[in-house]
C-alpha cells in the first residue's frame, strides 16, 4: 500500500499541495462571515454543473422540441420538476451570493493590489454568470424566455460598431428561431462552462496565493486571530454548504419553478412582463430614459466600478478610500432602490 | 486522602470516560445516519430521473400487424418492415409461404438482410448467416436463431403476429 502510494506520489506529487493546504490560514474576526460568500457561490456553481448535466439527459433543443421536452421533464420524468426547479433556483441564488461576495470584497478593499487580478477575474466570473443566466433563460422557449431574449439581443444590437453583426450571429438570422435556441444552448452548456471553469481556476488560485484580505480597520488594531484552513475552516465551509443545500432544496421543492406557455412569435408581449430580479434595476431605467443613454450610463458605471483598483490604490491620506466607500454605498443603495421601485411600478408603468 | 476516596474518584472518572465514549459513539453514528439519508435523497431521485421518461414509456406493445404489401413479392424475394418499433424481415418462399423474423442479428444487434443469390439471411456486420426457412443460425458468430414471427394469409390479407 505504502509502496503504491509512493509510486503515485512520484507521478503526481501531491505532497507540496498538501503541505500548502496544511499551512493555509484564515483570519477570524467580526467580519469573517463574508469570507463564506465566495464558497457559497462556488457551491451553487457545482450544483448548476450537476443538475445541468442531468437536465441534458432529457432536454432537446430545437424549435419543435425545446418547450415540449421541458414540459415532459416537468410532468412525465420522475423528479424532473425538482431537478429543473433546483437548477433555476440555484442560478438565482448563485447570482445573489456573487453580488454579496462582490460587495463584501469591495467594502473590505480586497480589490487593492496585489489582489486586483482577483477582483478583475471575479468581475469576469460575474459577467459570465449573468451570461449563463441569459442564455439558459431562453432554453425552455416559453413566452417569458422569448421576450427576454428578444430584448436582450436587441440591446446587444445597439452596441456601437459591432452590435448589429453580433446580434445577427447570436440569433442565427434576423429573427429568433431554432438556430437561436441551438446557439444559446451551445453557449450555455459548452462555451461558457469551459471559459468559466478556467477563470474560476485562476480566481481560486489567486485567492490561495494572496490569502483572505483582512479589513484595514481590523488589521490596524490586530483584532483578529488565525485558524488553519484545513480542517477547521474547511469544516465550517462545508457546514455552510449544507445550510445552502437545505435552503436550496426547500425553495425548489416548495416553490417549483414555473414554465410558461410555449413561445408564440405572433403573440403580443404578456402583461406585467419583466426580467429576473437582477436585471430589474436596468429594466426600470430603460423605461425612464432612452435606451442608448441608459446603456452608455450602465457601461460607463460598470467600467468605473471595475476600475476601482486603479482609482483607489493604497494611499496615505485615505481620502480616496473614503470616496470608494461612498461610491460603494451609493451603488448598493441605488441598485436596491431601483430594483424595489421597478417591482412597485410593474403594472402601472412609468 | 483515604483509600475509599481514591476508589470513589477512580470510579467517577471511569463513569465519565464511559459516558463520553457512548456520546462519541452516538455522535459518530448519528452523523453517519444523516449522511446516509442525504446520500439516498441524492441518489434515488437522480437514478429515477435518468431512468424515467424513455421514448418507449407508455407505448403500446405491438403483437400483430397486417402487411398486404408483401403479397406483391415474387417468390424468393424479401421485404423489410417495421414490427412495432423493431425492424423485421419477410421472405416469400411460395404461393402462401411467407417467413418473417425480427431482423435483429442475435450476435451484436445489427439489422440483417436477405441475400437473394445465396438465399440466406445474412448480417453485413460480422458475417452471420441464418436459414430463411427456420431462422436458424447456420454460419458465422451468431449464437442463436432469429426470433420468428407467425405469418397467416386469410381473406386476401397477410397477417403477421408474435
Amino acid at each position: 500500500m505504502a509502496n503504491l502510494l509512493s509510486k503515485f506520489e512520484d507521478r503526481i506529487p501531491i505532497g507540496p499541495i498538501k503541505e500548502a493546504a496544511l499551512h493555509k490560514q484564515v483570519p477570524i474576526h467580526k467580519h469573517s462571515i463574508w469570507y463564506y460568500m465566495g464558497g457559497i457561490s462556488l457551491f451553487f456553481f457545482l450544483v448548476q454543473g450537476v443538475t445541468g448535466v442531468l437536465l441534458l439527459f432529457h432536454y432537446q433543443p430545437g424549435v419543435e422540441t425545446a418547450h415540449a421536452s421541458v414540459l415532459r421533464i416537468m410532468t412525465n420524468v420522475d423528479f424532473g420538476w425538482l431537478i429543473r426547479s433546483i437548477h433555476s433556483w440555484a442560478a438565482n441564488l448563485m447570482v445573489a451570493t456573487i453580488f454579496i461576495h462582490m460587495f463584501s470584497a469591495y467594502f473590505m478593499r480586497a480589490y487593492r493590489a496585489p489582489r486586483d487580478f482577483t477582483w478583475y477575474s471575479g468581475l469576469a466570473l460575474l459577467g459570465l454568470t449573468l451570461t449563463f443566466g441569459f442564455t439558459g433563460y431562453l432554453l425552455p422557449w416559453d413566452d417569458m424566455a422569448y421576450f427576454a431574449t428578444k430584448i436582450g439581443v436587441d440591446i446587444t444590437a445597439d452596441t456601437p460598431i459591432v452590435g448589429k453583426e453580433l446580434a445577427y450571429i447570436l440569433r442565427g438570422g434576423e429573427d429568433l428561431g431554432g438556430l437561436t435556441i441551438q446557439r444559446f444552448f451551445a453557449m450555455h452548456v459548452v462555451i461558457l462552462p469551459a471559459i468559466f471553469s478556467m477563470l474560476l481556476g485562476l480566481h481560486l488560485l489567486l485567492v490561495q496565493i494572496h490569502g483572505n484580505k483582512v479589513p484595514d480597520s481590523i488589521e490596524e488594531r490586530k483584532a483578529y486571530r488565525k485558524i488553519p484552513f484545513f480542517p477547521n475552516f474547511l469544516y465550517a465551509d462545508l457546514f455552510v454548504w449544507l445550510i445552502a443545500f437545505n435552503v436550496l432544496s426547500i425553495l425548489a421543492a416548495v416553490y417549483p419553478w414555473p414554465l410558461g406557455p410555449e413561445a408564440d412569435t405572433l403573440a403580443p408581449a404578456p402583461k406585467g412582463i419583466h426580467p429576473e430580479w437582477y436585471y430589474m434595476a436596468q429594466f426600470y431605467v430603460l423605461k425612464l430614459i432612452s435606451e442608448p443613454i441608459a446603456m452608455a450610463f450602465f457601461g460607463l458605471s460598470g467600467l468605473l466600478w471595475a476600475a476601482v483598483p486603479i482609482w483607489d490604490p493604497t494611499t496615505a491620506s485615505g481620502r480616496r478610500a473614503r470616496l470608494a466607500t461612498y461610491v460603494g454605498i451609493a451603488t448598493l443603495l441605488g441598485f436596491i432602490a431601483l430594483t424595489l421601485i421597478a417591482y412597485a411600478t410593474l403594472d402601472a408603468g412609468p | 486522602m483515604s483509600l475509599g476516596h481514591q476508589i470513589d474518584d477512580e470510579f467517577d472518572h471511569q463513569a465519565e470516560v464511559e459516558t463520553d465514549f457512548m456520546r462519541r459513539g452516538f455522535v459518530k453514528w448519528f452523523i453517519r445516519g444523516v449522511t446516509a439519508v442525504y446520500g439516498a435523497a441524492f441518489v434515488v431521485p437522480v437514478y429515477r430521473f435518468l431512468r424515467s421518461g424513455g421514448a418507449d414509456e407508455g407505448g403500446v406493445q405491438v403483437t400483430q400487424i397486417t402487411l398486404n404489401d408483401a403479397l406483391k413479392l415474387e417468390t424468393g424475394a424479401f421485404q423489410m418492415f417495421r414490427f412495432g418499433s423493431k425492424p423485421a424481415i419477410i421472405i416469400r418462399q411460395g404461393e402462401n409461404d411467407f417467413k418473417a423474423y425480427l431482423a435483429t442479428c442475435t450476435h451484436l444487434g445489427c439489422t440483417v438482410s436477405f441475400n437473394t443469390g445465396s438465399q440466406r439471411i445474412s448480417c453485413a456486420c460480422h458475417g452471420g448467416q441464418y436459414d430463411p426457412s427456420t431462422g436458424k443460425n447456420v454460419a458465422g458468430p451468431p449464437p442463436a436463431p432469429l426470433t420468428a414471427l407467425k405469418t397467416e394469409v386469410a381473406n386476401g390479407e397477410l397477417i403477421i403476429k408474435v
